[in-house]
């Protein structure tokens, strides 16, 4: 493993590095720390769409020049957005990677941002969001995330909303990925068939046109607290199914209790065997999966519960939810069951770093969520130290069973939405359609 | 060396190296050594699928493969998932047409654990009436979620359903609702103990072992087991499709979907590599034609995929497109069928022909990366075309598919009489 210090106006590219010589393959992947928590509320989406709009051609070459370009090499170019940080790369066949690096860079420091290709992302981000509508699960992923944060930067949509998306501009756009893609924010993370003198020497020249920015600073304040248990129910007709979200806002990656929270999160809701598995499908078979988990971002992370049971056991399904969840925030789990959760967690260890690009994976992350560079070196042994006093603390602490959000997509008559009311501790029912926020 | 210690067969690729052994009983091991990580994935593939359910069964398989992780005698029910979760390792399975698969990745110290957890419930899984009602119930809220709620999960059960008149391929692998309720106990150890035998599975284990202890633990473990006298499968030929069939199902959509198919080779066919090339030209990438005519200058679709079937028999290929709204689904078939009947006419370019074949040889080496992807391949590939070696084989016939063999696919294959299509529109 290479790493070099993270990359100022002209010092080296900051950049984490696994060879793996199995196969002439490599895959590179440029981070930039960043995320829809930046985007101006009135301009949701503009990260996503700054970054797919960014391979949408350069002033070298157009468009559908572009892709020709990068494809012939065996390689993708691909872009994601996640909530503290973009990424553009992929795959390469290594006889390739020099012309790849170097279609990279041109991208990066002459990309085009072309008005009318701006406003063909505009129109398939909106089509994306129109088709995610009629997907029961995806309407209630942005239900949740939308409720969970409110007006909040980190409740922003990665892909915004039609009017959000109608409003965005070319110059925001420019403006956007001015600010966005710059070395500063950069962090390089490759593995495969390269090594770190060629693979440093092909992104200085690539990116050597890049300006050194200023890093975007993470500086957002808490996310609301909820009050109260709040249920949102989306109809749709005819609907045999009731998929469910339920949880809270939660802490921070860097948070010094997020691994112990973990830990008990696991073993309350992370595996086959864990409680929430236990109770609602192996015992009761009301749903195919049953599960809690916690994810984690720079400084506010999200706890969240899933089913999805036939509506005949919908309400009784949340009810399982709230009464497990409510046991679980006040006593945490037993010794054994923590226990067991932390050993398991430990023994996987060796899965998490099987392969070379995932070791890539969990460098890159630790540095863009803002943990120190041996995160994933020292992991084992603060693991090791989560005993169930201290999984209990973070527990106690963390969890919140009173200020839940849940939102569920099924067919709602009157006496569901009074059954659901009825539910402890429920203090507001709101029934929507089954449409986008 | 003890027989059980001595490959059949090895096979090298690149740093791969792969060994064949057989059991007395019939019983197939695969074996790739790699020591690179501490860990085992370990496979086990059943040469049973939906494929081989009877008419008023369907769903069999699917439910069996449920009911493999509800114990025994001498591991009650919870104990598979908790000895291996213990052992910090993962596990699930799947059942598809021609096949049902169990995995475990453990790190390598559980290895024997596994191998003996896994023999004893491919002889011995109990099947109470509880378990088999509560985990009834488990697989129709599966169906629920995947196929009745679900407008693609639907409409894929419908075209497979309307494209195949007689092979049971056009069954759905899940079962039909009343099916499924109505499966019996008796049904189940049938099925159980017709096809759950060494003889009819692979083991597919790739990862930080070497071949000694292995096989020394597998031998151990299912030497014992007798065959079994395996029921012989009818062949059974799916007329050739002469007329285009349409159906049209009313969904609580905003926009229509379209899913199209047409009877597609076998994977062991040579035809097939010329189809998977064909498709990566037309449906892989933002370059490619599809891409552009429905997305991205089109401005048709949202989104659409398409699917190379690899299956022992001939299946179907499948081509789905989620519209715009307002958009009406004859417009993404018009397109469909262009590009095929341009390909049919004037073939690929040389540049797509490259590109196409440079992406697929980089998706093959993409999926060797990790052990479970390893031993899924070999598994995969030797039940379903016979010979695990046959994941090389298709690489290299990739390598191999002209502008010619391109051409005759979209012509003898991609005919617009032989298309089914399914839409699903607005209700």
């Amino acid at each position: 493993m290479s790493k070099a210090p993270a990359g100022g106006p002209t010092g080296p590219i900051a950049t984490v590095l696994v060879p793996d010589r199995a196969f002439p393959v490599a895959h590179v992947n440029l981070f930039f720390a960043g995320g829809p928590p930046f985007d101006p509320a009135h301009l949701q989406g503009l990260t996503t769409l700054t970054n797919r709009a960014l391979i949408r051609g350069t002033r070298r070459r157009g468009r559908v020049e572009l892709e020709e370009a990068v494809e012939i090499l065996g390689a993708e170019m691909i872009t994601a957005t996640r909530n503290h940080a973009v990424s553009l790369g992929g795959p390469v066949l290594t006889r390739h990677l020099d012309a790849y690096l170097t279609l990279l860079g041109e991208v990066l420091v002459e990309p085009a941002l072309a008005a009318d290709e701006i406003e063909k992302v505009k129109r398939e981000m909106r089509a994306e969001l129109e088709a995610a509508a009629d997907e029961d699960g995806a309407l209630a992923r942005i239900w949740f995330a939308r409720a969970l944060f409110g007006d909040h930067p980190f409740g922003h949509g990665a892909s915004g909303t039609a009017a959000s998306l109608e409003r965005i501009t070319a110059a925001d756009v420019a403006a956007h990925a001015q600010r966005l893609y710059c070395r500063r924010n950069l962090v390089v993370g490759a593995s495969g068939d390269l090594d770190a003198a060629g693979l440093g020497a092909a992104l200085d020249r690539a990116l050597a046109g890049m300006p050194a920015g200023e890093p975007l600073l993470w500086d957002f304040p808490a996310p609301p607290r909820a009050s109260g248990r709040r249920v949102i129910l989306l109809d749709r007709p005819d609907r045999a199914q009731a998929p469910i979200l339920s949880g809270h806002p939660c802490l921070g990656a860097v948070d010094p209790e997020a691994l112990a929270l973990h830990v008990a999160i696991s073993g309350f809701g992370g595996n086959f065997t864990s409680r929430l598995m236990q109770k609602v499908r192996v015992e009761r078979g009301w749903s195919y999966g049953a599960s809690a988990r916690l994810s984690l971002e720079r400084s506010a992370g999200t706890f969240m519960m899933t089913a999805s049971p036939a509506r005949a056991n919908a309400v009784d399904t949340v009810a399982l939810l709230f009464d497990e969840f409510e046991r679980f925030a006040a006593d945490g789990l037993t010794d054994d069951e923590t226990d067991f959760a932390r050993d398991s967690l430990a023994r996987g260890f060796p899965f998490s770093v099987e392969t070379a690009s995932l070791q890539v994976a969990h460098r890159v992350r630790a540095r863009l969520l803002g943990r120190p560079d041996d995160y994933i070196d020292t992991w084992l042994d603060r693991l090791a130290a989560v005993d169930n006093a201290r999984a209990r603390a973070a527990v106690q602490a963390q969890l919140r069973p009173a200020e839940l959000v849940t939102v569920m997509v099924c067919s709602v008559d009157a006496a569901l939405e009074k059954a659901i009311g009825a539910l402890p501790g429920v203090t507001d029912v709101e029934v929507r359609p089954a449409q986008l926020p | 060396m003890k027989t059980h210690l001595r490959p059949i067969e090895t096979l090298r690729h690149g740093p791969l190296r792969v060994d064949r052994y057989r059991l007395d009983n019939g019983l197939t091991v695969l074996h790739q050594p790699e020591h690179r990580a501490p860990v085992v994935s370990y496979q086990t593939w059943f040469r049973v699928g939906s494929r081989h359910e009877q008419p008023g069964k369907t769903g069999i398989a699917h439910l069996f493969e449920h009911l493999m992780f509800k114990g025994t005698a001498q591991h009650p029910e919870g104990e598979f998932d908790r000895i291996i979760e213990g052992l910090g390792g993962r596990n699930n399975a799947a059942t598809w047409l021609d096949w049902t698969y169990y995995y475990e990745e453990v790190p390598q110290s559980g290895l024997e654990t596994i191998i003996a957890l896994e023999a004893d419930r491919m002889a011995n899984t109990l099947l109470g009436p509880d378990q088999i009602e509560t985990e009834r119930e488990v697989v129709m809220n599966e169906r629920r979620e995947r196929v009745d709620d679900d407008p693609t999960g639907r409409l894929a059960e419908i075209l497979w359903d309307t494209a195949f008149e007689a092979h049971p391929y056009g069954r759905p692998t899940i079962g039909w609702m009343d099916d499924i309720a109505g499966l019996t106990a008796d049904d189940i150890h049938r099925f159980y103990r017709t096809w759950y035998a060494p003889n009819n599975a692979v083991l597919a284990v790739a990862g930080d072992v070497d071949a000694e202890r292995l096989m020394s633990a597998v031998h151990a473990a299912y030497g014992h087991m007798p065959a079994a006298e395996l029921p012989p499968l009818a062949p059974v030929a799916e007329p050739r499709q002469t007329g285009q069939r349409r159906v049209e199902q009313a969904l609580p959509l905003s926009a229509e979907r379209l899913l199209m198919g047409w009877h597609a080779p076998a994977a062991s066919d040579p035809q097939a590599a010329a189809l998977e090339v064909l498709n990566e030209a037309l449906f892989e990438g933002d370059s490619s034609r599809l891409q552009r005519a429905l997305v991205t200058d089109g401005e048709l679709a949202a989104g659409f995929y398409a699917f190379v079937p690899a299956f022992r028999e001939p299946g179907l290929y499948e081509v789905s497109v989620d519209l715009r709204e307002g958009v009406g689904s004859d417009a993404a078939e018009e397109v469909v069928l262009d590009a095929f009947a341009a390909v049919a006419r004037d073939g690929l370019r040389p540049a797509e022909l490259a590109k196409a074949k440079h992406r697929l040889e980089t998706r093959f080496y993409r999926q060797l990366q990790s052990a479970q992807q390893r031993a899924a391949g070999f598994g995969y590939w030797e039940v379903t075309a016979d010979h695990f070696g046959q994941l090389f084989t298709a690489a290299e016939q990739l390598e191999k598919v002209s502008e010619d063999d391109v051409v005759a696919v979209a012509r003898d294959i991609l005919r617009p009489e032989g298309r089914t299509v399914v839409r699903g529109v607005p209700a």
